[in-house]
């Protein structure tokens, strides 16, 4: 019947077939992006160059954008905020998703129950999560403080001490690592046996192994979870939001980018503004994604033919 | 072959479902049955209602058959609110016909930002609950319908004008209409009073306050066994301090709106205020904040601390976490004597939103739910004050001690309305002001830093 339809249309070829069989499969997809994203995205682009606040449009030029850079005092503060935890988060996490993948491949025993219990957090998401992590972190008797009481250190106050603060954050996400990690541990279990063998034989070390076998394959996927990683660091909202109840209390230090945003957008009703905050903060993620694509040339190892 | 038509027949019948799910959504929520959940509420009390206003509004008689179906949103959604809000719902629907109002609860992380998107998109509900602080604010960016044109002199004149002067906006309209106030006072724990040998009544300023704090303190070694009073724990903030010892706004000039942070008053009470904190040091400061900010612990209700700041609903939250602890409550002492006793509190109005379908009918909603009877109501069930000037101490609500003792509270209340022009100026200063509330700074320094900030700040949004 269909195959009619397209025989009408001119599409005889089994290579325009396929193409057409392709649009039909991605369609639902597409009329989601072009009805529900991209839509307003233009929209959000267009009215960061107004003064709007939902209800009345003004057009007023570059001056959001001026005003961002030059007049707004909790712009580069909540930026600065944001790249702290940004630099703090993603080499932990990746260096914690590799090592617990590499720990969970070797056959120890439990294997299966371990490598439950490290993804469980991923499919715990929420602000129930957050009210967790309140308790665990609470200065005098959560679970974290006591824990490091056990061998002598006295734990800070997470969440009401400015310095601690995005620490605190960190180290929730640091609990989380677990959906990395089976990403690590899939293509882990792809690497031939043979390569450590044959550098056993040669008489190289465990790290040596580690290092020069173990790195360099798993480095497409340290890549892909380094570059979402980033996107992922810069959208960094709901911890400020939940911890500081929206106002990046204690003294600023949970003010994150689209904290400051959101209270722009829906508390002090500029939303033109926020749309402007929005878009710099595309065109920077944008262009850290680029320069992390050009960099990694250098470091990702492309089996032939992979990509170019 | 044969597979070639079932990828066919599914590619289409996903497509199909697709189009049809695109086509349903944007179905505006009007079309929402009236639903069963008013005919939740018990219906012998809501006759009740119903019958003590009898008839409030002869006009609904003009029975055309025409029932205006009507949307009223706010977030109280939980089982000590939600049964009595639906209570009042379903004693409107019963005291005329022309209207039916549907309680719509929505929680209160999403209700606002809701409710803008829905006046947006020129479909909003017909009454909103909403803060009283920020009246000025919404009517001012154009999200509400003016009531002039239904308020009549009577009900203007049933209100405190305080409260009424905080629903109009910058026009000299009036916007909304106050449904609760609330206060702030120091919950005291009695029994500890008792022990101590203090009398709440000999509390009047700053300094029979801090006397009284340390003897109510018990520390045993390292740990504090007891703590007398901390300022900013509970629901008082530093901002609550500042109000009391300037009798009035103390960031800003209200009228000239310009900064005045570092004033000598505002550097005495901050560092009045970081000293009570450094009494018992960060770390046990730490340890109550994060109980008290997880939610999970009330170190007030189990005795850990003897004085609170708190505002009026913390009243009920006791009744739930401590229904056994003996409690008073006496209003903020002054800074200086014969300074005032003044606290900030806030509220909750009712308004119509911007584009609202039927502006008279949500009025007439508003003004069922903001009238005498009702307001009686809300208050005897939910613990509420109202804004009304015309309650005296006969009514079953003013007759507990702990109401009269708030009520005394209520009588020296200012609510905290930010300047349109000033808006979002705490996000500035606030975290500045913290760094000396956290002795990260001095309490001078953190001050001289906001009055900068808030400076640059007046001068960068002009």
């Amino acid at each position: 019947m269909f195959g009619a339809i397209l025989t009408k249309l001119g599409i005889k070829k089994r290579q325009g077939r396929e193409n057409v069989y392709g649009y039909i499969f991605i369609l639902p997809w597409l009329i989601g992006l072009l009805a529900f994203t991209l839509g307003p995205m233009i929209f959000s682009f267009i009215t960061s160059f107004a003064d709007y606040n939902m209800l009345k449009i003004n057009f007023v030029g570059l001056k959001n954008y001026t005003h961002m850079f030059t007049r707004d005092q909790l712009f580069w503060k909540a930026l600065k905020n944001t790249a702290v935890y940004a630099v703090m988060n993603i080499p932990l996490i990746t260096a914690g998703g590799v090592i617990v993948a590499v720990i969970l491949n070797k056959s120890v025993f439990g294997l299966r129950t371990f490598r439950t219990i490290y993804y469980l957090p991923s499919i715990m998401v929420g602000v129930g999560t957050y009210f967790l992590w309140m308790l665990l972190l609470n200065p005098a008797n959560g679970i974290v403080n006591s824990a490091l009481a056990l061998i002598g250190i006295k734990g800070p106050a997470w969440l009401t001490d400015p310095a601690w603060t995005k620490p605190a954050i960190v180290l929730m996400h640091v609990w989380g690592l677990g959906g990395q990690m089976l990403l690590y541990l899939a293509r882990l279990q792809s690497i031939p046996q043979d390569y450590y063998e044959a550098a056993s034989l040669d008489g190289a070390s465990g790290l040596k192994k580690f290092t020069k076998i173990t790195v360099p394959l798993l480095s497409p996927i340290i890549f892909y979870n380094l570059t979402i990683g980033i996107i992922g660091a810069f959208q960094v909202f709901q911890e400020g939001y939940i911890f500081s109840g929206g106002d990046g209390k204690p003294a600023g230090s949970l003010l994150f980018y689209n904290l400051h945003l959101w209270n722009q957008a829906f508390k002090n009703f500029k939303t033109g503004y926020a749309n402007a905050m929005c878009w710099f903060l595309f065109a920077l993620v944008m262009i850290m994604t680029l320069i992390n694509q050009k960099v990694s040339k250098k470091w990702v190892y492309e089996e032939d033919g992979s990509n170019d | 072959m044969k597979k070639k038509v079932l990828v066919t027949l599914l590619t289409a019948a996903m497509t199909a479902s697709m189009l049809a799910g695109c086509g349903s959504s944007p179905a505006p929520a009007e079309t929402t049955p009236a639903p069963a959940a008013s005919s939740e509420a018990a219906p012998e009390e809501s006759k009740e209602v119903a019958e003590s206003t009898p008839a409030e509004t002869p006009a609904a008689a003009e029975d055309d058959g025409e029932v205006v179906e009507l949307e009223f949103w706010s977030w109280w959604s939980s089982e000590a609110r939600k049964p009595y809000v639906l209570e009042m719902v379903d004693g409107f629907n019963a005291s005329q016909s022309k209207y039916h109002v549907t309680y719509v609860d929505i929680p209160w992380g999403d209700i606002f930002t809701k409710n803008i998107a829905q006046i947006a998109a020129g479909n909003p509900c017909d009454i909103m609950a909403n803060n009283l602080e920020e009246v000025a604010f919404r009517a001012e960016q154009g999200q509400v319908e003016p009531l002039d044109a239904y308020l009549t002199d009577d009900v203007k004149g049933a209100f405190y004008e305080q409260y009424l002067d905080v629903c109009t906006g910058d026009d000299g309209s009036i916007y909304a209409l106050p449904l609760s106030v609330d206060t702030r006072g120091i919950y005291y724990n009695k029994a500890h009073f008792e022990e101590a040998g203090i009398n709440p009544e000999d509390i009047q300023t700053w300094d029979d306050l801090t006397e009284a704090a340390r003897k109510l303190d018990k520390k045993n070694g390292d740990t504090w066994e007891r703590v007398g009073f901390i300022p900013t724990l509970g629901n008082g903030g530093v901002d609550t301090w500042m109000l009391n010892a300037n009798n009035g706004p103390a960031w800003f000039d209200p009228e000239t709106c310009e900064a005045k942070v570092n004033t000598d008053t505002n550097k005495e009470a901050f560092k009045w205020v970081r000293e009570q904190i450094e009494v018992y040091g960060m770390d046990e400061f730490n340890e109550l904040s994060a109980a008290f900010s997880s939610g999970m612990q009330d170190p007030f209700a189990s005795g850990v601390i003897s004085m609170l700041v708190h505002t009026s609903a913390y009243v009920s939250s006791l009744k739930q976490n401590a229904p056994d602890l003996e409690y008073g409550v006496i209003p903020l002492p002054e800074f200086k004597e014969g300074n005032g006793h003044l606290a900030n509190g806030g509220g909750f109005v009712l308004e119509i939103p911007k584009g609202a379908k039927c502006p008279e009918g949500s009025y007439e909603f508003i003004k069922y739910v903001t009238s005498k009877e009702t307001q009686d109501f809300l208050s005897t069930s939910l613990g509420d004050f109202s804004a009304r000037n015309d309650f005296d101490d006969s009514t079953e609500f003013f007759k507990n001690p702990i109401t009269k003792e708030i009520a005394k509270c209520l009588e020296e209340t200012n609510t905290l309305v930010v300047p349109n022009a000033l808006k979002g100026y705490q996000d500035i200063i606030n975290p500045l002001v913290e760094e000396g509330t956290l002795g990260l700074k001095s309490t001078d320094e953190a001050l001289d830093n906001a009055q900068k900030a808030l400076e640059d700040f007046i001068a960068n949004n002009q």
